[in-house]
Formats: structure tokens, C-alpha cells, sequence
């Protein structure tokens, strides 16, 4: 016997027309399975629709709200070092590649005379640079000088704080800035 | 939609954080339900809120405010919750400690907080003889009202695929329940005295 039909009607009777409703009926009297079947779903439907919703426990709003503040403060920790570190990469790497770059122009001899050289004529070097400075100095006008030195203080000062901003911003925000 | 929850959802979805948090407090009940239903345990069922309140959070920003928020909420919960049936793969000792458990309940009728829990446990009992997709379906069929298309919505699945499993599940439910009553009838014959 073939119960595909009248199984899904059996679970569908609201959509059932009256003479689906009547061949259903007829079938139920005489299979067993089926009437197991029915019954079964009614008791089952009864107890799913009676069953309430259970009431999440009171401490879920508060511990939603602390673990979303740990999970943030360990997520802007997480992009602070990967900026950080991807800075710090860039860097080494920057290095690794001025320092390749140099020992394949010039010869490793060539280079370690040239630094010996090099700090053997350094003070000779600043002397100059200094002789040089108070030249300039000299034919400087003094109120260019100060201009001068207002100048570089005040770009100082604002690239410092720039920095300081961008750093507390790193730490506080994230790079994302979530 | 409720204006105040569009208000809500607006302000959510521009990083508003209080505005989320009164989403959680709205939603709460519903979400835990769904959970508690799914895995059958309560300590599991606050994990897994705490888990779908995160990954809403965190995706507030991609959700279309024409979709219905209480069905986008439950599927992210529905998912979360299949995929951690299928890595715990529930053993039937873990099966039993369920209809063992019995929840707190706030209620401080005893008689109809024993009535509530045993129903609570012969449904929790019923649910855990299905696949967890299957479960889910008849979980948001029944207990959110949702209708073919939403589930198939929620749970990515066609239709068809709904409908299909939502009948499988109704049939094993069924013969479950009729094999449940058996066993019971037979436990109760067996414990009655001889005379």
C-alpha cells in the first residue's frame, strides 16, 4: 500500500480540501502505519506548540557587553602589532635591501677602507660643517635667523604631535579604528 | 518593522554600541530559545547567544534592512549552533545528561515548574533524534512561526529542501514520540508489582 500521499497530509491537514480531508479519513480506518502515524504527530504538535520559549538568563546583556569590550580591546592589540610589525618588517627589509645593494657595487675591501677613511676625516668633516654654519650664520640677517629657528621649532612641534596623536590614536583605536 | 528598532538598527549599523546592546537586550529571549533547543544544554545554549551576538556585531554592517532582523539574528544563531553539533558529534551519554538536566526556572510554582520541566525535557528529547539542520528547521517552523521561505532563507537551503526536510522531521518525530510512549508503557508494566 502506498501511504507518500497520506503521510503528507496527514502533516499538511490545514491545506487539505474536504474531499482530501474525506480520502485521508478513509485510508486512516483501514492502515495501521499510517493511524500510528497521526497519532503520534498529534501529541507531537501539542507539545511543540505548547512548549514556551525559555527565558535567557538575566546575566546575558552584561556579559555580552564585557566580553564585547575584551574582544575589542584584544582585536585593536591584534592590529596594533600587526602594524607594528609590518612596520618593523618593512624596515629590516628596507636595510636587508640598502645593505645587499652596497655590497654588490661595492667590494668588501673597498668598503671597510672607505669607513676607516671616513672616521678618520669626521672631525676634519664637522670643523668644516661647523665653519660652514657660521658662515651662513654670519650673512644671515638677524631676523631671518630667528625666523629661521621659529620655523624648524614650530615644524618640530608639529610633526611631534602629529606622531604623538597618530600613536595615542594606534593604541586607544586599532588601525581600523574599531 | 517597529520604527524604534529601525532606529535601533540604523544606529547599530553606524557603530553605535548602546544601540546594539539594546538589540541584545530585545532579541535575548528568542536567540537563547533557539540555542537552548539546538544543543540541549544550557551552559552551551548562553555560550552559543554570547557567540551570535559577537558575529552579528561584527556584521551588522553588511545586513540588508529589508530582510527581517529577528530572521537574520536566528540564522546566524542556527548556523553557529549546526556547525557545533556536527564538531561535537553528540554521543547518546550526552544525550541522556540532557533529559537529565533540569533547567533554573524563575517560576516559584513548584508543581508547574515540574510540569514544565518534564515537557521541556521529553521535547528536548525528541529534538535530539534529529539531524541538526532538520532540528533547526522544525525549531523555527514551531517556535518563531517562520514560514517555508524564511527558513529556507535562515538555513540557505531551497525551498523544496525545506519542505522535504521539514517532512522528515515531523515523520521521525512521530515515530519517535509513538516509540517513547511504548517504551514508557512497558517501563511502568515492568515496575508494578505481582500479585
Amino acid at each position: 500500500m502506498s501511504h507518500l500521499p497520506f503521510e503528507n497530509w496527514i502533516f499538511d491537514r490545514e491545506k487539505l480540501t474536504p474531499s482530501q480531508i474525506a480520502e485521508l479519513e478513509a485510508h486512516l480506518q483501514t492502515c495501521q502505519q499510517c493511524k500510528r502515524i497521526q497519532t503520534g504527530w498529534k501529541e507531537v504538535e501539542t507539545l511543540l506548540h505548547s512548549t514556551p520559549l525559555i527565558p535567557a538568563p538575566p546575566q546575558i546583556v552584561n556579559r555580552f557587553q564585557a566580553s564585547l569590550a575584551e574582544r575589542k580591546a584584544q582585536r585593536q592589540k591584534r592590529q596594533v602589532r600587526i602594524a607594528l610589525f609590518a612596520l618593523g618588517g618593512a624596515f629590516v627589509l628596507a636595510s636587508m635591501v640598502f645593505v645587499l645593494r652596497l655590497f654588490w657595487t661595492v667590494p668588501p675591501a673597498r668598503l671597510l677602507s672607505d669607513l676607516i677613511g671616513w672616521i678618520t676625516l669626521a672631525p676634519q668633516r664637522w670643523s668644516e660643517f661647523q665653519y660652514i654654519l657660521y658662515y651662513w650664520g654670519s650673512q644671515i640677517p638677524p631676523l631671518a635667523l630667528v625666523a629661521l629657528v621659529f620655523l624648524l621649532t614650530g615644524w618640530s612641534i608639529l610633526l611631534l604631535t602629529l606622531w604623538f596623536l597618530t600613536f595615542q590614536r594606534l593604541s586607544k583605536l586599532g588601525v581600523r579604528g574599531q | 518593522m517597529i520604527n524604534h528598532e529601525m532606529d535601533m538598527l540604523i544606529r547599530a549599523q553606524n557603530g553605535d554600541e548602546e544601540a546594539f546592546t539594546s538589540l541584545v537586550l530585545q532579541y535575548q529571549n528568542p536567540v537563547y530559545n533557539l540555542c537552548y533547543r539546538m544543543l540541549g544544554n544550557a551552559q552551551e545554549a548562553e555560550d552559543a547567544a554570547q557567540e551570535t551576538f559577537w558575529r552579528a556585531y561584527q556584521a551588522i554592517r553588511r545586513y540588508d534592512r529589508n530582510r527581517s532582523f529577528a530572521t537574520w539574528l536566528l540564522s546566524i544563531a542556527a548556523h553557529y549552533c549546526i556547525d557545533q553539533q556536527r564538531k561535537k558529534r553528540i554521543t547518546t551519554m550526552e544525550i541522556e545528561d540532557w533529559m537529565e538536566e533540569v533547567i533554573p526556572d524563575h517560576t516559584p510554582e513548584p508543581e508547574k515548574q515540574i510540569r514544565e520541566n518534564e515537557e521541556r525535557q521529553s521535547i528536548q528529547s525528541l529534538l535530539s533524534s534529529l539531524n541538526p539542520q532538520d532540528r533547526a528547521a522544525v525549531i523555527l517552523r514551531y517556535w518563531y512561526e517562520c514560514s517555508e521561505e524564511e527558513i529556507s532563507q535562515a538555513l540557505q537551503l531551497s525551498v523544496s529542501a525545506v519542505k522535504s526536510r521539514l517532512h522528515r522531521a515531523r515523520l521521525r518525530l512521530a515515530q519517535q514520540y509513538q516509540s517513547q510512549q511504548y517504551a514508557m508503557t512497558e517501563r511502568i508494566r515492568d515496575e508494578s508489582p505481582a500479585f
